[in-house]
Protein backbone atom coordinates (compact mmCIF):
# COMPACT_ATOMS: atom_id res chain seq x y z
CA UNK A 1 0.00 0.00 0.00
CA UNK A 2 1.36 3.43 -0.43
CA UNK A 3 0.42 7.01 -2.26
CA UNK A 4 1.43 7.61 -6.11
CA UNK A 5 1.70 10.50 -7.99
CA UNK A 6 1.61 9.74 -11.51
CA UNK A 7 2.62 12.61 -13.85
CA UNK A 8 0.67 15.32 -12.19
CA UNK A 9 0.33 18.81 -13.50
CA UNK A 10 -1.83 21.26 -11.12
CA UNK A 11 -2.55 24.47 -13.67
CA UNK A 12 -4.70 27.07 -11.90
CA UNK A 13 -6.58 29.36 -14.26
CA UNK A 14 -6.13 26.81 -16.53
CA UNK A 15 -6.84 28.65 -20.44
CA UNK A 16 -6.70 32.03 -19.05
CA UNK A 17 -4.13 34.34 -19.70
CA UNK A 18 -2.58 34.15 -15.93
CA UNK A 19 -2.76 30.57 -16.88
CA UNK A 20 0.04 29.30 -14.09
CA UNK A 21 1.67 25.80 -13.51
CA UNK A 22 1.66 24.85 -9.64
CA UNK A 23 2.63 21.31 -10.19
CA UNK A 24 4.34 20.07 -13.33
CA UNK A 25 5.20 16.71 -13.99
CA UNK A 26 5.40 15.39 -10.23
CA UNK A 27 6.12 11.67 -10.14
CA UNK A 28 6.43 10.56 -6.35
CA UNK A 29 5.98 7.68 -4.04
CA UNK A 30 5.60 7.51 -0.15
CA UNK A 31 5.62 3.82 1.28
CA UNK A 32 3.17 3.07 4.06
CA UNK A 33 4.54 3.47 7.25
CA UNK A 34 7.33 5.87 6.01
CA UNK A 35 8.48 9.52 7.69
CA UNK A 36 8.73 11.50 4.85
CA UNK A 37 9.50 15.31 4.54
CA UNK A 38 8.39 17.59 2.29
CA UNK A 39 10.98 20.51 1.67
CA UNK A 40 11.17 23.61 -0.93
CA UNK A 41 10.55 27.34 -0.62
CA UNK A 42 7.72 29.53 -0.37
CA UNK A 43 5.79 28.78 -3.43
CA UNK A 44 7.51 25.43 -4.65
CA UNK A 45 4.04 23.79 -4.67
CA UNK A 46 4.23 22.36 -1.48
CA UNK A 47 0.47 23.15 -0.11
CA UNK A 48 -1.00 22.78 -3.27
CA UNK A 49 0.76 19.35 -3.93
CA UNK A 50 -0.26 18.53 -0.12
CA UNK A 51 -3.78 19.29 -1.30
CA UNK A 52 -4.02 16.73 -3.72
CA UNK A 53 -3.71 13.72 -1.36
CA UNK A 54 -7.00 14.15 0.17
CA UNK A 55 -8.61 15.65 -3.02
CA UNK A 56 -8.61 18.42 -1.46
CA UNK A 57 -7.89 19.72 -4.80
CA UNK A 58 -7.57 17.72 -8.37
CA UNK A 59 -5.29 17.28 -10.81
CA UNK A 60 -5.29 18.81 -13.87
CA UNK A 61 -3.42 15.83 -15.80
CA UNK A 62 -2.65 12.68 -14.53
CA UNK A 63 -3.18 10.53 -11.47
CA UNK A 64 -2.91 10.59 -7.78
CA UNK A 65 -3.22 7.23 -6.44
CA UNK A 66 -4.17 6.84 -2.39
CA UNK A 67 -3.90 2.30 -1.93
CA UNK A 68 -4.89 1.60 -5.38
CA UNK A 69 -7.90 4.20 -5.50
CA UNK A 70 -7.29 7.03 -8.57
CA UNK A 71 -8.56 9.99 -6.22
CA UNK A 72 -11.29 11.50 -8.35
CA UNK A 73 -14.21 13.56 -7.29
CA UNK A 74 -16.86 10.89 -7.12
CA UNK A 75 -18.53 10.84 -3.90
CA UNK A 76 -17.85 7.51 -3.05
CA UNK A 77 -14.18 7.42 -3.82
CA UNK A 78 -13.96 11.16 -2.28
CA UNK A 79 -15.33 9.32 1.27
CA UNK A 80 -12.82 6.26 1.03
CA UNK A 81 -9.93 8.54 0.34
CA UNK A 82 -10.60 11.08 2.81
CA UNK A 83 -11.00 7.80 5.79
CA UNK A 84 -7.62 7.17 4.83
CA UNK A 85 -5.23 10.64 4.68
CA UNK A 86 -6.11 13.24 7.02
CA UNK A 87 -4.33 16.55 7.03
CA UNK A 88 -2.93 18.89 9.90
CA UNK A 89 -3.35 22.78 8.02
CA UNK A 90 -0.53 25.67 9.37
CA UNK A 91 -1.65 26.83 12.66
CA UNK A 92 -4.61 24.38 13.28
CA UNK A 93 -5.30 26.00 17.11
CA UNK A 94 -6.97 28.74 14.63
CA UNK A 95 -9.86 26.93 13.77
CA UNK A 96 -10.71 25.71 17.63
CA UNK A 97 -14.71 26.30 18.23
CA UNK A 98 -16.09 23.94 20.46
CA UNK A 99 -16.53 24.61 24.18
CA UNK A 100 -14.70 21.65 25.21
CA UNK A 101 -11.53 20.00 24.38
CA UNK A 102 -13.18 16.37 24.34
CA UNK A 103 -15.87 17.99 22.26
CA UNK A 104 -13.08 19.66 19.83
CA UNK A 105 -11.31 16.31 19.05
CA UNK A 106 -14.66 13.96 18.82
CA UNK A 107 -16.47 16.43 16.01
CA UNK A 108 -14.15 14.77 13.35
CA UNK A 109 -15.19 11.41 14.95
CA UNK A 110 -18.55 12.13 14.56
CA UNK A 111 -18.59 12.83 10.99
CA UNK A 112 -17.18 9.98 10.17
CA UNK A 113 -19.91 8.05 12.20
CA UNK A 114 -18.37 6.43 14.60
CA UNK A 115 -20.63 5.23 17.93
CA UNK A 116 -20.27 6.98 21.42
CA UNK A 117 -18.07 4.37 22.34
CA UNK A 118 -15.94 4.21 19.68
CA UNK A 119 -15.43 8.21 20.02
CA UNK A 120 -14.73 8.02 23.31
CA UNK A 121 -12.28 5.60 23.07
CA UNK A 122 -10.34 6.96 20.13
CA UNK A 123 -10.40 10.52 21.68
CA UNK A 124 -8.91 9.01 24.89
CA UNK A 125 -6.36 7.45 22.56
CA UNK A 126 -5.65 10.58 20.75
CA UNK A 127 -4.99 12.47 24.13
CA UNK A 128 -2.58 10.43 25.49
CA UNK A 129 -1.02 9.73 22.07
CA UNK A 130 0.10 13.78 21.99
CA UNK A 131 1.05 13.79 25.75
CA UNK A 132 -1.94 14.97 27.36
CA UNK A 133 -3.50 13.55 30.51
CA UNK A 134 -7.43 13.46 29.39
CA UNK A 135 -8.52 13.12 32.69
CA UNK A 136 -7.23 16.79 33.12
CA UNK A 137 -7.75 18.49 29.55
CA UNK A 138 -11.08 17.02 28.21
CA UNK A 139 -13.10 19.33 30.48
CA UNK A 140 -11.36 21.91 29.77
CA UNK A 141 -12.15 24.72 26.95
CA UNK A 142 -9.57 24.79 23.86
CA UNK A 143 -9.27 28.12 24.37
CA UNK A 144 -7.65 27.86 28.06
CA UNK A 145 -4.48 26.29 26.34
CA UNK A 146 -0.96 27.18 26.05
CA UNK A 147 0.19 27.71 22.42
CA UNK A 148 2.27 24.30 22.69
CA UNK A 149 -0.89 22.69 24.04
CA UNK A 150 -3.59 23.92 21.81
CA UNK A 151 -1.37 22.46 19.01
CA UNK A 152 -0.93 19.22 20.14
CA UNK A 153 -5.17 18.79 20.76
CA UNK A 154 -5.53 20.27 17.07
CA UNK A 155 -3.14 17.04 15.86
CA UNK A 156 -5.12 14.92 18.24
CA UNK A 157 -8.18 15.98 16.50
CA UNK A 158 -7.02 14.53 13.34
CA UNK A 159 -4.89 11.34 14.90
CA UNK A 160 -8.61 10.03 16.64
CA UNK A 161 -10.14 9.67 13.25
CA UNK A 162 -7.64 6.68 12.60
CA UNK A 163 -6.71 7.80 9.61
CA UNK A 164 -3.69 5.89 8.05
CA UNK A 165 -1.52 8.72 6.27
CA UNK A 166 -1.24 11.86 8.42
CA UNK A 167 -0.12 14.89 6.55
CA UNK A 168 1.03 17.41 9.23
CA UNK A 169 1.73 21.20 7.56
CA UNK A 170 4.47 22.85 9.55
CA UNK A 171 2.99 21.35 12.83
CA UNK A 172 6.00 23.20 14.55
CA UNK A 173 6.16 26.81 13.34
CA UNK A 174 6.05 28.91 16.67
CA UNK A 175 6.72 26.08 19.56
CA UNK A 176 9.23 26.60 21.81
CA UNK A 177 11.88 23.95 21.02
CA UNK A 178 11.01 21.42 24.19
CA UNK A 179 7.23 21.28 22.39
CA UNK A 180 8.48 20.82 18.47
CA UNK A 181 10.40 18.07 19.81
CA UNK A 182 7.64 16.51 21.98
CA UNK A 183 5.53 16.58 19.46
CA UNK A 184 7.95 15.76 16.58
CA UNK A 185 8.82 12.29 18.83
CA UNK A 186 4.97 11.65 19.60
CA UNK A 187 4.34 11.29 15.57
CA UNK A 188 7.48 9.01 15.36
CA UNK A 189 5.73 7.06 17.93
CA UNK A 190 2.51 6.98 16.60
CA UNK A 191 4.20 5.55 13.38
CA UNK A 192 5.48 2.76 15.01
CA UNK A 193 3.23 1.56 16.77
CA UNK A 194 0.12 2.27 14.86
CA UNK A 195 2.16 1.79 11.11
CA UNK A 196 0.90 5.48 10.75
CA UNK A 197 2.76 7.12 7.49
CA UNK A 198 3.83 10.13 8.24
CA UNK A 199 4.04 13.77 5.93
CA UNK A 200 5.53 16.47 7.06
CA UNK A 201 5.53 19.51 5.30
CA UNK A 202 8.84 21.61 7.01
CA UNK A 203 11.04 24.19 6.77
CA UNK A 204 13.27 23.55 9.57
CA UNK A 205 16.00 21.22 8.27
CA UNK A 206 17.20 20.20 11.80
CA UNK A 207 14.14 18.62 12.08
CA UNK A 208 13.77 16.99 8.79
CA UNK A 209 17.14 15.62 9.00
CA UNK A 210 16.54 14.18 12.37
CA UNK A 211 12.79 12.76 11.71
CA UNK A 212 12.60 12.04 8.23
CA UNK A 213 13.93 9.21 6.76
CA UNK A 214 12.87 10.07 3.27
CA UNK A 215 12.79 13.76 1.82
CA UNK A 216 10.83 14.65 -1.36
CA UNK A 217 12.25 18.02 -2.71
CA UNK A 218 9.99 20.57 -4.55
CA UNK A 219 11.36 23.43 -7.11
CA UNK A 220 9.27 25.68 -8.80
CA UNK A 221 6.35 22.77 -9.12
CA UNK A 222 8.57 19.78 -9.94
CA UNK A 223 10.49 17.45 -8.01
CA UNK A 224 14.49 18.24 -7.76
CA UNK A 225 14.82 15.26 -5.77
CA UNK A 226 13.55 12.39 -3.94
CA UNK A 227 14.83 10.06 -1.56
CA UNK A 228 16.91 9.19 1.49
CA UNK A 229 17.07 12.49 3.27
CA UNK A 230 20.66 11.64 4.02
CA UNK A 231 21.76 11.43 0.15
CA UNK A 232 20.06 15.26 -0.05
CA UNK A 233 21.78 16.80 2.75
CA UNK A 234 24.91 15.16 1.32
CA UNK A 235 24.62 17.16 -1.72
CA UNK A 236 25.29 20.77 -0.55
CA UNK A 237 24.64 22.12 -4.14
CA UNK A 238 21.66 21.26 -4.95
CA UNK A 239 20.43 22.20 -1.39
CA UNK A 240 21.75 25.52 -2.21
CA UNK A 241 20.12 25.24 -5.76
CA UNK A 242 16.82 24.49 -4.24
CA UNK A 243 16.95 27.25 -1.80
CA UNK A 244 17.13 25.16 1.10
CA UNK A 245 19.99 25.40 4.65
CA UNK A 246 21.86 22.33 5.53
CA UNK A 247 20.77 21.37 9.02
CA UNK A 248 23.38 22.20 11.74
CA UNK A 249 24.69 18.49 11.65
CA UNK A 250 25.88 18.43 8.00
CA UNK A 251 27.42 21.88 8.59
CA UNK A 252 29.73 20.83 11.02
CA UNK A 253 30.70 17.83 9.40
CA UNK A 254 31.39 20.10 5.99
CA UNK A 255 33.64 22.63 8.54
CA UNK A 256 35.95 19.80 9.94
CA UNK A 257 36.48 18.49 6.69
CA UNK A 258 36.90 21.94 4.98
CA UNK A 259 39.85 22.57 7.62
CA UNK A 260 41.95 19.15 7.54
CA UNK A 261 40.66 17.98 10.95
CA UNK A 262 41.63 14.39 11.99
CA UNK A 263 38.19 14.24 13.55
CA UNK A 264 36.33 12.98 10.69
CA UNK A 265 32.87 12.37 11.27
CA UNK A 266 30.22 11.38 8.72
CA UNK A 267 27.41 14.10 7.83
CA UNK A 268 24.56 12.94 9.53
CA UNK A 269 21.81 14.11 12.02
CA UNK A 270 22.50 15.52 15.15
CA UNK A 271 21.87 12.48 17.84
CA UNK A 272 24.04 10.28 15.78
CA UNK A 273 26.86 13.04 14.63
CA UNK A 274 27.32 13.51 18.80
CA UNK A 275 28.08 9.59 18.95
CA UNK A 276 30.11 9.60 16.11
CA UNK A 277 32.11 12.37 17.44
CA UNK A 278 32.49 10.35 20.95
CA UNK A 279 33.64 7.55 18.99
CA UNK A 280 36.45 9.79 17.45
CA UNK A 281 37.59 11.67 20.67
CA UNK A 282 38.17 8.58 21.84
CA UNK A 283 40.04 7.16 19.57
CA UNK A 284 42.21 10.05 19.27
CA UNK A 285 42.63 10.03 23.11
CA UNK A 286 43.87 6.39 22.88
CA UNK A 287 46.47 7.43 20.40
CA UNK B 1 18.38 53.74 25.62
CA UNK B 2 15.09 51.87 26.56
CA UNK B 3 14.70 51.60 30.31
CA UNK B 4 12.58 48.79 32.49
CA UNK B 5 11.95 49.38 36.17
CA UNK B 6 10.23 46.74 38.16
CA UNK B 7 7.70 46.08 35.57
CA UNK B 8 5.43 43.81 36.55
CA UNK B 9 2.11 43.10 34.57
CA UNK B 10 -0.94 41.45 35.37
CA UNK B 11 -4.20 40.49 33.70
CA UNK B 12 -7.42 39.50 35.53
CA UNK B 13 -9.27 36.54 34.68
CA UNK B 14 -12.72 34.72 35.93
CA UNK B 15 -9.92 32.61 38.11
CA UNK B 16 -8.57 36.01 39.46
CA UNK B 17 -5.37 37.90 38.79
CA UNK B 18 -2.84 36.33 36.74
CA UNK B 19 0.84 37.64 36.82
CA UNK B 20 2.32 37.68 33.71
CA UNK B 21 5.49 39.34 34.16
CA UNK B 22 7.13 40.59 37.61
CA UNK B 23 9.77 42.65 38.46
CA UNK B 24 11.84 43.04 35.08
CA UNK B 25 14.53 45.31 35.17
CA UNK B 26 16.21 45.77 31.93
CA UNK B 27 17.96 48.39 29.97
CA UNK B 28 18.48 48.30 26.15
CA UNK B 29 20.74 50.64 24.55
CA UNK B 30 20.57 52.44 21.46
CA UNK B 31 21.60 50.98 18.69
CA UNK B 32 21.98 47.08 20.38
CA UNK B 33 20.58 44.13 19.79
CA UNK B 34 19.41 42.02 21.87
CA UNK B 35 17.26 38.33 22.12
CA UNK B 36 14.14 37.44 24.31
CA UNK B 37 13.76 33.86 24.52
CA UNK B 38 11.76 31.54 26.77
CA UNK B 39 8.99 28.81 26.41
CA UNK B 40 5.67 29.26 25.08
CA UNK B 41 3.45 31.19 27.42
CA UNK B 42 6.63 32.82 29.56
CA UNK B 43 5.41 36.27 28.80
CA UNK B 44 7.44 36.64 26.00
CA UNK B 45 5.29 38.67 23.30
CA UNK B 46 3.75 40.82 26.76
CA UNK B 47 7.42 42.01 27.03
CA UNK B 48 7.69 43.33 23.59
CA UNK B 49 4.01 45.16 24.24
CA UNK B 50 5.46 46.91 27.33
CA UNK B 51 8.51 47.98 25.56
CA UNK B 52 6.82 49.24 22.64
CA UNK B 53 4.45 51.14 24.45
CA UNK B 54 1.21 49.17 23.52
CA UNK B 55 0.36 47.95 27.21
CA UNK B 56 1.38 49.98 30.43
CA UNK B 57 2.15 47.86 32.79
CA UNK B 58 0.53 46.86 36.48
CA UNK B 59 3.64 48.51 38.18
CA UNK B 60 6.88 49.82 37.24
CA UNK B 61 7.84 51.90 34.32
CA UNK B 62 9.36 51.87 31.07
CA UNK B 63 10.84 55.11 29.72
CA UNK B 64 12.87 56.33 26.90
CA UNK B 65 15.92 57.73 27.95
CA UNK B 66 17.71 60.43 25.52
CA UNK B 67 19.31 63.44 24.31
CA UNK B 68 23.23 64.73 24.52
CA UNK B 69 24.52 66.23 27.59
CA UNK B 70 21.23 66.33 29.65
CA UNK B 71 19.03 63.18 30.04
CA UNK B 72 15.28 63.38 28.86
CA UNK B 73 12.97 60.79 30.05
CA UNK B 74 9.92 59.93 28.14
CA UNK B 75 7.60 57.34 28.19
CA UNK B 76 7.43 55.00 24.95
CA UNK B 77 5.03 56.25 22.09
CA UNK B 78 4.09 52.88 20.32
CA UNK B 79 5.05 53.06 16.52
CA UNK B 80 7.07 56.22 16.88
CA UNK B 81 9.71 55.33 19.33
CA UNK B 82 9.12 51.69 18.92
CA UNK B 83 8.45 49.74 16.08
CA UNK B 84 6.77 46.12 16.45
CA UNK B 85 6.31 43.39 13.92
CA UNK B 86 4.35 40.05 14.17
CA UNK B 87 4.83 36.78 13.55
CA UNK B 88 2.17 36.25 10.81
CA UNK B 89 2.35 39.53 8.53
CA UNK B 90 -0.92 38.79 7.34
CA UNK B 91 -2.53 40.14 10.17
CA UNK B 92 -0.34 43.79 9.47
CA UNK B 93 -1.53 44.63 5.78
CA UNK B 94 -4.01 46.48 5.43
CA UNK B 95 -3.75 48.50 2.17
CA UNK B 96 -4.62 47.84 -1.25
CA UNK B 97 -0.85 48.58 -2.79
CA UNK B 98 2.23 48.29 -1.14
CA UNK B 99 2.77 51.61 -0.93
CA UNK B 100 -0.15 52.95 0.64
CA UNK B 101 0.65 50.34 3.11
CA UNK B 102 3.66 51.75 3.88
CA UNK B 103 2.34 55.03 4.48
CA UNK B 104 -0.90 53.98 6.46
CA UNK B 105 0.89 54.76 9.18
CA UNK B 106 2.15 57.89 8.59
CA UNK B 107 -1.14 59.45 7.42
CA UNK B 108 -2.09 59.44 10.97
CA UNK B 109 0.73 61.59 12.07
CA UNK B 110 -0.65 64.72 9.67
CA UNK B 111 2.73 65.05 8.37
CA UNK B 112 3.35 67.50 4.97
CA UNK B 113 2.29 65.57 1.98
CA UNK B 114 6.01 66.01 0.51
CA UNK B 115 7.65 64.63 3.20
CA UNK B 116 5.32 61.60 3.01
CA UNK B 117 6.45 60.42 -0.03
CA UNK B 118 9.86 60.73 0.86
CA UNK B 119 9.50 58.68 3.37
CA UNK B 120 7.50 56.12 1.88
CA UNK B 121 10.04 56.26 -1.22
CA UNK B 122 12.86 55.80 1.46
CA UNK B 123 11.46 52.79 3.13
CA UNK B 124 10.90 51.08 -0.12
CA UNK B 125 14.28 51.57 -0.96
CA UNK B 126 15.69 50.26 2.50
CA UNK B 127 14.01 47.22 1.98
CA UNK B 128 14.62 46.62 -1.57
CA UNK B 129 10.56 46.82 -2.37
CA UNK B 130 10.50 49.64 -5.33
CA UNK B 131 9.82 47.33 -7.73
CA UNK B 132 6.66 46.28 -5.48
CA UNK B 133 5.13 49.60 -5.25
CA UNK B 134 2.10 49.39 -7.06
CA UNK B 135 1.57 45.87 -6.09
CA UNK B 136 -0.97 43.97 -3.80
CA UNK B 137 0.34 42.97 -0.97
CA UNK B 138 -1.84 39.68 -0.84
CA UNK B 139 0.00 39.38 -3.97
CA UNK B 140 3.65 38.66 -2.90
CA UNK B 141 5.09 36.08 -1.43
CA UNK B 142 5.59 35.59 2.80
CA UNK B 143 8.94 37.06 2.74
CA UNK B 144 8.08 39.79 0.71
CA UNK B 145 5.41 40.44 3.03
CA UNK B 146 6.86 40.46 5.98
CA UNK B 147 9.12 42.87 4.70
CA UNK B 148 6.05 45.35 3.81
CA UNK B 149 5.21 45.17 7.28
CA UNK B 150 8.97 46.08 8.29
CA UNK B 151 8.76 48.80 5.65
CA UNK B 152 5.53 50.24 7.33
CA UNK B 153 7.15 49.84 10.95
CA UNK B 154 10.31 51.86 9.58
CA UNK B 155 8.91 54.94 8.00
CA UNK B 156 7.28 56.12 11.62
CA UNK B 157 11.47 56.21 12.12
CA UNK B 158 11.58 54.65 14.91
CA UNK B 159 14.75 54.05 17.61
CA UNK B 160 13.69 50.59 18.05
CA UNK B 161 12.36 47.44 16.06
CA UNK B 162 10.87 44.86 17.99
CA UNK B 163 10.52 41.65 15.62
CA UNK B 164 8.13 38.93 17.68
CA UNK B 165 8.86 35.91 15.82
CA UNK B 166 9.02 37.88 12.67
CA UNK B 167 9.98 35.15 11.01
CA UNK B 168 8.97 32.22 11.99
CA UNK B 169 6.65 31.53 8.99
CA UNK B 170 9.19 32.03 6.55
CA UNK B 171 11.37 29.70 4.48
CA UNK B 172 15.30 29.43 4.88
CA UNK B 173 15.84 31.86 2.00
CA UNK B 174 13.44 34.61 3.01
CA UNK B 175 14.38 34.38 6.71
CA UNK B 176 17.75 34.72 5.80
CA UNK B 177 17.00 37.94 3.24
CA UNK B 178 14.88 39.26 6.53
CA UNK B 179 17.65 38.78 8.95
CA UNK B 180 20.19 40.37 6.72
CA UNK B 181 17.93 43.29 6.14
CA UNK B 182 17.42 43.55 9.83
CA UNK B 183 20.72 43.77 10.63
CA UNK B 184 21.76 45.88 7.81
CA UNK B 185 19.26 48.72 9.36
CA UNK B 186 20.53 48.38 12.62
CA UNK B 187 24.52 48.64 10.82
CA UNK B 188 23.49 51.95 9.07
CA UNK B 189 20.72 53.85 10.64
CA UNK B 190 21.65 52.57 14.11
CA UNK B 191 18.16 51.24 14.96
CA UNK B 192 18.06 49.47 17.99
CA UNK B 193 16.25 45.80 16.89
CA UNK B 194 14.82 43.33 19.37
CA UNK B 195 14.26 39.95 18.66
CA UNK B 196 11.62 37.43 20.00
CA UNK B 197 12.37 34.18 18.87
CA UNK B 198 12.66 30.48 19.18
CA UNK B 199 15.30 29.86 16.84
CA UNK B 200 19.04 29.93 17.11
CA UNK B 201 20.40 31.57 14.58
CA UNK B 202 18.84 34.52 15.73
CA UNK B 203 19.65 34.53 19.21
CA UNK B 204 23.34 34.01 17.92
CA UNK B 205 23.41 37.57 16.32
CA UNK B 206 22.17 39.23 19.79
CA UNK B 207 24.45 41.29 21.95
CA UNK B 208 22.60 40.54 25.01
CA UNK B 209 20.14 38.08 25.47
CA UNK B 210 17.07 37.91 27.86
CA UNK B 211 15.90 34.70 29.36
CA UNK B 212 12.10 34.82 30.31
CA UNK B 213 10.82 31.70 32.67
CA UNK B 214 7.21 32.01 34.18
CA UNK B 215 7.16 35.63 34.15
CA UNK B 216 10.83 36.63 35.61
CA UNK B 217 13.75 37.75 33.55
CA UNK B 218 16.15 34.68 34.80
CA UNK B 219 19.06 35.84 32.78
CA UNK B 220 20.54 38.91 30.96
CA UNK B 221 24.05 38.33 29.50
CA UNK B 222 26.05 37.59 25.84
CA UNK B 223 24.85 34.46 23.72
CA UNK B 224 28.10 32.43 25.06
CA UNK B 225 27.27 33.40 28.79
CA UNK B 226 23.90 31.97 28.38
CA UNK B 227 24.71 28.72 26.57
CA UNK B 228 27.61 27.91 28.95
CA UNK B 229 24.87 27.95 32.28
CA UNK B 230 23.38 25.47 32.36
CA UNK B 231 20.49 26.32 34.84
CA UNK B 232 19.70 29.14 32.48
CA UNK B 233 19.65 26.75 29.80
CA UNK B 234 17.07 24.25 31.37
CA UNK B 235 14.96 26.76 32.48
CA UNK B 236 15.11 28.62 29.42
CA UNK B 237 14.01 25.15 27.60
CA UNK B 238 16.94 26.05 25.15
CA UNK B 239 18.12 23.78 23.07
CA UNK B 240 21.93 24.16 22.64
CA UNK B 241 23.40 24.56 19.02
CA UNK B 242 24.85 20.76 18.43
CA UNK B 243 28.55 22.82 17.92
CA UNK B 244 28.12 23.91 21.84
CA UNK B 245 27.10 20.04 22.91
CA UNK B 246 30.10 19.08 20.97
CA UNK B 247 32.41 21.54 22.85
CA UNK B 248 31.19 19.54 25.88
CA UNK B 249 32.16 16.09 24.36
CA UNK B 250 35.77 18.10 23.36
CA UNK B 251 35.73 19.15 27.15
CA UNK B 252 35.77 15.81 28.26
CA UNK B 253 38.85 14.96 26.96
CA UNK B 254 40.71 18.15 26.13
CA UNK B 255 39.73 20.63 29.57
CA UNK B 256 40.42 23.40 27.64
CA UNK B 257 38.11 23.51 24.32
CA UNK B 258 36.65 26.11 23.94
CA UNK B 259 32.87 26.57 24.06
CA UNK B 260 31.99 26.89 20.55
CA UNK B 261 28.51 28.66 19.02
CA UNK B 262 28.72 27.25 15.51
CA UNK B 263 30.35 24.52 13.33
CA UNK B 264 32.55 27.07 11.75
CA UNK B 265 33.95 27.83 15.42
CA UNK B 266 33.98 24.26 16.26
CA UNK B 267 36.00 23.34 13.28
CA UNK B 268 38.62 26.01 13.60
CA UNK B 269 39.23 25.12 17.39
CA UNK B 270 39.26 21.15 16.80
CA UNK B 271 42.23 22.26 13.84
CA UNK B 272 44.13 24.23 16.12
CA UNK B 273 44.11 21.47 18.39
CA UNK B 274 45.41 18.21 16.49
Amino acid sequence: MSIDLKNVDYVYDSGEPFEYFALRGISLHIDDGAFVGIVGRTGSGKSTLVEHLNGLLFSTRGDVIVDDEIVSNQRAVLAKVRRRVGIVFQYPEDQFFAETIFEEIAFGCRNYGFSKEQVDESVHKAMSIVGLDPERFLPLSPFQLSGGEQRRVAIASVIAMGQKYIVLDEPTAGLDSGSKLAVLAELESLRQTANVTVILVSHNMDEVAEFCKQVIVLDEGTVAFQGSTDAFFRDADLVDRTGLELPESYRLARALKDCGSTLTVNECSTGRMLDSLRLCVSEQGGA
Amino acid sequence: MIRLDKVSYQIETSAGAVQVLRDIDLELPDGSISAIVGPNGSGKSTLARLVSGLLRPTSGSVHLLSGIGSLVVTDVRPGLDVGLVFQNPDNQLVATTVEDDIAFGLENLELPHAEMVQRVGDALHLLGLEQFRDYPPHRLSGGQKQKVAIAGVLAMKPSFLILDEATSLLDPTNRREVMQTVLRLNHELGIGIIMVTHLLDEVLVASRVGVLTNGQLAAWDSPRAIFSNPVVVKEGDLVLPLSTRASFLMQERWTDFPLCLTPEEFARAACQLI
